[in-house]
């Protein structure tokens, strides 16, 4: 058949005219990206759902990942970067950042687009039209209120111009810690420069796509790939037997502590995890086997059908309390009866004896199923070799660039540290799933080799879904036991989890810590006890995500103590107030291992209750009732672990690696200051509150602060960003390095001033005396006199650099309480939140925008899998939700207005009292609207419902 | 020779005949179902011929006698904008704007609506209650056929591949006649889980003379609930209503997934059916 002809077109892009030949179905996304290299319009899904590839044709806002560029001959395109001129932006543009309407940025271009056009034909928009016109611009990260907010205050202007960059005009004492400065971030993501690893591209390069197993379990009797190898533009296919010898298995870095445990093989003695690609057998759809590499992605994608492999079917399991069972389908050589590990946390005696003494006791099962992450942006690996130095460098967008390099170095290529540099370029929302060493990243660096090019791979929306690791999956059983006058006196968990078919790097993590020592929640219980059972299954890894372990602890608990309140009679709220841990017992043991830090719960409680009109609930019931709706209100209250954490006690857990903060800071001569974290941002702003710390402690305007990070390069060791630990661990990092900068800015200032160290401070940037502060030295003046080295004080070096380590001696302890307002369709069963209030503690905050923002985000992450989200494998372990026509994400429209507001309980554990808050008020979000669609129902006699809680379920409940 | 795969000519021969020599190509509008996967996959090689370029396909216009004439090209964003819609035939606008999102009703057309005929479409059974006619043109001219006659089956429609919808006539509505649409949404591909439409005429003394109801989603394909249109010749209290809905399920075979049981959509068919009949007759009454 010969080739089909190219289209000869004439489009108009950003005012300029190309004249291009395109293959007939050429995507117009990949016209704009790969041949015009306007990378700021963004692929995440190639379905038509995400949005993120939203540009203008001819004014009206569409998705170019559904149009061939055949299409727009002859048409008028803007892509973000013609939307305004280089160095200005549009009074959209400049309110998004006004308002903090970015996070990680990728969804940001579509965004901006789509209310362009809308803000065309309307030019005040309400805010439901507002939500609605943009349910098609999904983002994780979940900006939507602050994108209503960005509009909404345009409208009030009444004008759409462009306008030119505002820099903030503020100084350094109106940047300090605490103010809500604009992101110095966004810029670029609002004007589509940004890169993220998509978008990076090298000479030469080559593109790979991956064969994923079609089965969940079965041996590979043969792969044939002759034929594929004829196709267009194939430079190569690799499988796992071309892999021999040149890459040792991926790796799980946490080995539970103090017990017996099993997992697949690695030759190092430690537990190994799936191969980069299979040789003799697959053990869950999706698995790798093999690897196309060719000149273009989509002749590498092209070619992948054209592969056969020779499978045998084997018997498949996928539960992990099913995986345990006698006679279960048996997945590894080197873990008899599938069980990785059993860990137990509290005494067992003595919970089983207060819940025999105990006058009520609650027993329930429940199903969490497991969630995707699904970051809007796919996972992607650009990799390189040069022969001349036997160097590698590695781009790919990873949290942890660092733990990237030491793995990948030490434990699966086995090749000299310092022959891999990694970086990582912009990241499109993480939310845990880019928390990992993926097979991807040591076997482009071997095909790189292998090829003699660079070879780039960007995955697809069902990659992520099949491959990348889901979270939650925990099959529980709860036994709460307490007496009638509300007080509760024992905790008995069991939990059965599945990690996968392989472990992820830190897959035991959350279902043992992050659950089992969490699982008492805000509440003093004298007799908690908790233990797991690991399992491995027929399904992809697991791992942490967005609210780790805790969330599924926290609706556990939230779940029995709402049904136990009801057991006895007595207000769910009351029976909290009664057993929260109190003000007054802190620091509180609360027997599972955690160490509370400081709080006032009972107070969040209220405010919540008071914020959602909690005493007005019974007559608005009645109201809602005539109008056919079912009304109820639920509280979630939580305490969870942030602050990632304390090295010792994380190895004591089984982590083999260090959790510590790191910051170097350097002074220039000119009085600058650069700022190197061993962080990695993905959205959270990193940049702009690390140089608020400066801000703060140096006295110096954020406009002298460079933040440097995600490069090996320079950046000798960080951990990345995880865990709710950015700001209280990296930043007290840079904060005590910020203090000993001060420390030896005073002792020159003082030498330069001709005075003792005691008679001077450190003010307002300047080093001055205390009793005339007319005299002083600069910031600028000291670094100028420790570069030219010409009259220091004796013993002090030249120059200025710090380096600081920090080990918090604890992890910090968020809380909150979240309360919901549904209202419950009679006949359809359909849920509507009708009010969202969000009272949350992260202690002291840097920029309250910022937190905002991701306590935003929270919420909007924790409504999905209260209400639709949930991974089903059928029995032969297909995935059935593997794209998003079968995984639905919350849009902006299902959700409310989401009323946050804060408490601010210092921590003592880190100097600047601050604690974690990226993840820590996720968990609160299912209890609190499960509990509230609980109660709807709650003359119905229903006591428990798993997530999510679908209106068919609900339809179940209601009809019998 | 080599072969291009996409075509965009000028003129409706055009386009007919190159369906007419070229077996296995497909028509492209909007491309909101064709150019996205799994159907993209499945066109890979073959023929598009895209009718964009035809002039005449879109517009709206009010017809001499009433009523309404849709271009095929119109887009779903168009049609729920639409004043002249909003006026004489609001519950068409109303579907149109439960489509999908925004950017995907930019480009989605109500005729590559029609001829996709996807199982939870919310354009096509507001179509059949309304009684509109589809204008046809194929090699041998032009042909009008009833909505009701096009929707054959599961994916199947009257309409060959060498065929181009050009137009939808949405005729006048009888005096006292009211019509309304309602949906509950799949959350993930935002089509009709369920989706049910109605059509009402009212006598001069409040007796049902004509009833059109057409469920989407939770049927095989969308479909009119004959059973339900039995409301004829009845007074349309609740009661007679409510009777009337709870007949939704004869002879329909429902859908299910994992997400949506067939028994729970037949379950919402028949709450629907109750709604959308009480708006279509409160419609009417004001009309």
């Amino acid at each position: 058949m010969a080739t089909p002809e190219e289209i000869p077109i004439s489009v108009k892009v950003n005012g300029e005219v190309y004249g291009v030949s395109v293959p007939p179905h050429l995507l117009l996304s990949d016209l704009l990206r790969d041949r015009l290299g306007l990378t700021g319009t963004k692929v995440g899904c190639e379905t038509g759902h995400c949005g993120a590839c939203t540009i203008l044709v001819d004014g009206v806002s569409v998705k170019s990942c559904t149009m061939l560029a055949a299409q727009v001959d002859g048409s008028d395109l803007v892509t973000i970067e013609g939307l305004s001129a280089i160095g200005s932006m549009t009074d959209l543009q400049a309110m998004f950042w006004e308002h903090h309407g970015v996070q990680c940025g990728f969804c940001t271009p579509g965004m901006i687009l789509s209310l362009t056009d809308l803000l065309k034909r309307n030019a005040a928009p309400a805010e439901a039209e507002i939500r609605r016109w943009i349910d098609g611009n999904l983002c994780r990260c979940g900006v939507y209120q602050h994108a209503v907010n960005a509009v909404q205050s345009l409208s009030k202007s009444g004008e759409v111009n462009a306008r030119p960059r505002q820099e903030t005009k503020d100084t350094a004492a109106a940047q300090g810690l605490g103010a809500s400065i604009k992101r110095r971030e966004d810029p670029e993501f609002l004007n589509g420069d940004a890169k993220f690893t998509a978008d990076v591209c090298l000479p030469d390069m080559t593109h790979v796509a991956i064969l994923h197993s079609n089965h969940a379990h079965a041996k590979i009797k043969g792969i044939e790939t002759s034929a594929a190898a004829k196709m267009p533009g194939v430079i190569r296919i690799f499988t796992g037997a071309d892999l021999a010898g040149k890459l040792m298995p991926m790796v799980c870095i946490w080995k539970p502590a103090g017990v017996d445990s099993h997992f697949p093989p690695h030759p190092y003695g430690i537990p190994g995890a799936q191969t980069a690609l299979a040789t003799d057998r697959v053990r869950y759809v999706g698995e790798w086997i093999a690897a196309v590499v060719a000149e273009t992605r989509q002749q590498a994608y092209d070619a992948l059908p054209a592969i056969k492999v020779d499978y045998e079917p084997l018997p498949v399991v996928t539960g992990a309390e099913d995986a345990l069972k006698e006679g279960a389908p048996q997945l590894h050589d080197t873990v008899p009866g599938n069980l990785c590990t059993h860990v137990t946390y509290g005494d067992k005696a003595a919970a089983d004896a207060a819940i025999q003494s105990a006058e009520v006791v609650i027993r329930q099962k429940q199903i969490i199923p497991r969630q995707i992450h699904h970051p809007i942006e796919t996972r992607a690996t650009l990799a390189q070799y040069d022969p001349a130095t036997e160097e590698y460098s590695l781009w790919t967008n990873t949290q942890i660039p660092h733990g990237n390099r030491f793995m990948i170095c030490n434990l699966v290529l086995g090749i000299p540290y310092n022959k891999l540099r990694v970086i990582v370029p912009n990241i499109g929302g993480g939310f845990g799933s880019k928390g990992y060493l993926y097979q991807d990243a040591p076997l482009m660096l071997v095909l790189a080799k292998e090829v003699g090019r660079p070879v780039k791979w960007v995955d697809t929306r069902e990659g992520v879904a099949r491959t990348n690791v889901h979270s939650r999956g925990q099959e529980q059983y709860g036994t709460l036991a307490g007496n009638r006058d509300g007080k509760i006196s024992a905790l008995s968990v069991t939990n059965y989890v599945s990690l996968g078919a392989y472990p992820a790097s830190n897959g035991p993590g959350a279902p043992l810590v992050l659950t089992g020592r969490s699982v008492t929640g805000a509440y003093v219980i004298p007799h908690p006890f908790y233990e797991a059972y690991l399992a491995f299954s027929n399904t992809v890894s697991l791992g942490p995500a967005r609210g780790a372990g805790r969330m599924e602890a926290m609706l556990l608990i939230e779940r029995l103590v709402e049904m136990f309140a009801r057991e006895i009679g007595m207000d769910p709220a009351e029976v909290r107030r009664k057993n929260m841990v109190p003000p007054d017992k802190f620091p509180y043991e609360n027997g599972l291992g955690w160490t509370y830090d400081s709080g006032n719960y009972v107070a969040a409680l209220d405010l919540a209750l008071e914020g959602i009109g909690y005493s007005d609930i019974p007559a608005r019931k009645v109201e809602a009732r005539q109008r056919g709706k079912r009304l109820g209100v639920g509280i979630g209250s939580y305490v969870t672990i942030g602050g990632v954490g304390p090295s010792p006690r994380m190895g004591r857990e089984g982590l083999i690696g260090s959790t510590w903060g790191s910051a170097i800071i350097r002074l220039h001569q000119t009085g600058d200051v650069t700022v190197i974290t061993g962080s990695q941002p993905h959205g959270q702003g990193h940049v702009t509150t690390f140089s608020q710390i400066i801000a703060e402690q140096l006295g110096i305007s954020i406009d002298r602060v460079e933040v440097l990070h995600s490069d090996s390069h320079g950046v000798p060791y960080g951990q990345g960003s995880y865990g709710s630990r950015t700001f209280s661990v990296e930043g007290a990092a840079i904060y005590i390095a910020a203090g000993k900068v001060k420390e030896k800015a005073i002792k020159v200032g003082a030498h330069m001033l001709g005075v003792g160290e005691d008679e001077v401070i450190y003010s307002g940037g300047n080093v001055q005396l205390k009793k005339d502060p007319q005299q002083a030295k600069t910031l600028q003046d000291i670094a100028s006199a420790l570069w030219f080295a010409w009259d220091l004080p004796r013993g002090v070096e030249p120059g200025l650099e710090v380096t600081s380590y920090f080990n918090p001696e604890d992890f910090n302890f968020p809380f909150g309480t979240h309360a919901a307002l549904v209202e419950v369709d009679e006949q359809t069963g359909a849920v509507d939140i009708v009010r969202y209030v969000g009272v949350d503690d992260v202690g002291v905050v840097g920029n309250p925008q910022i937190v905002e923002g991701q306590l935003q985000g929270n919420v909007a992450f924790g409504i999905g899998p209260a209400l639709c989200e949930q991974v089903v494998y059928d029995d032969q372990g297909n995935l059935l939700t593997g794209d998003f026509r079968t995984y639905p994400i919350p849009r902006p429209s299902e959700m409310p207005k989401f009323e946050l507001s804060r408490t601010v309980t210092p921590t003592p554990v880190n100097p600047m009292g601050a604690k974690g808050a990226g993840d820590v008020s996720e968990p609160a979000v299912a209890p609190a609207i499960v509990n509230a669609v609980c109660d709807a129902l709650s003359d119905l006699e229903v006591r428990h419902m798993d997530i999510p809680v679908t209106p068919e379920k609900i339809w179940r409940v209601m009809h019998g | 020779m080599s072969q291009s795969a996409y075509a965009a000519p000028r003129k409706l021969e055009e386009i007919v005949g190159l369906l007419a020599s070229n077996p296995g190509s497909h028509l492209l509008a909007g491309g909101q179902t064709l150019l996205v996967e799994p159907s993209r996959s499945q066109i890979a090689g073959s023929l598009l011929v895209d009718l964009r370029k035809v002039d005449g396909l879109s517009g709206i216009q009010s017809r001499v006698g009433g009523g309404l004439r849709i271009g095929a090209m119109t887009t779903l964003e168009a049609i729920a904008a639409s004043d002249l819609v909003h006026k004489i035939c609001p519950v068409l606008a109303d579907a149109a704007a439960a489509v999908g999102d925004a950017q995907v009703r930019n480009r989605a057309t109500i005729g590559g609506a029609i001829a996709e005929a996807d199982p939870g479409s919310d354009i096509v059974p507001v179509l059949l209650v309304l009684g509109s006619t589809l204008d046809i043109t194929g090699r041998g001219g032009s042909r009008s056929v009833e909505a009701a006659e096009f929707f054959t089956g599961p994916g199947r429609t009257a309409l060959s591949a060498t065929e181009v919808i050009t137009g939808i006539i949405i005729p006048s509505a009888k005096p006292s006649t009211g019509a309304a649409y309602e949906k509950m949404k799949d959350p993930a591909t935002l089509f009709a889980l369920c989706g049910v439409a109605a059509s009402v005429t009212l006598s001069a003394q409040g007796i049902v003379t004509q009833c059109r109801v057409a469920a989407t989603g939770s049927t095989q394909y969308p479909m009119r609930l004959q059973a339900v249109e039995r409301l004829a010749g009845a007074r349309p209290d609740d009661g007679a209503l409510g009777a009337a809905a709870s007949r939704a399920g004869e002879g329909v075979v429902f859908r299910g997934t994992f997400y949506a049981s067939s028994e729970y959509r037949a379950h919402l068919t028949r709450v629907l059916t109750e709604r959308v009949l009480k708006r279509a007759v409160a419609r009417a009454g004001v009309a």
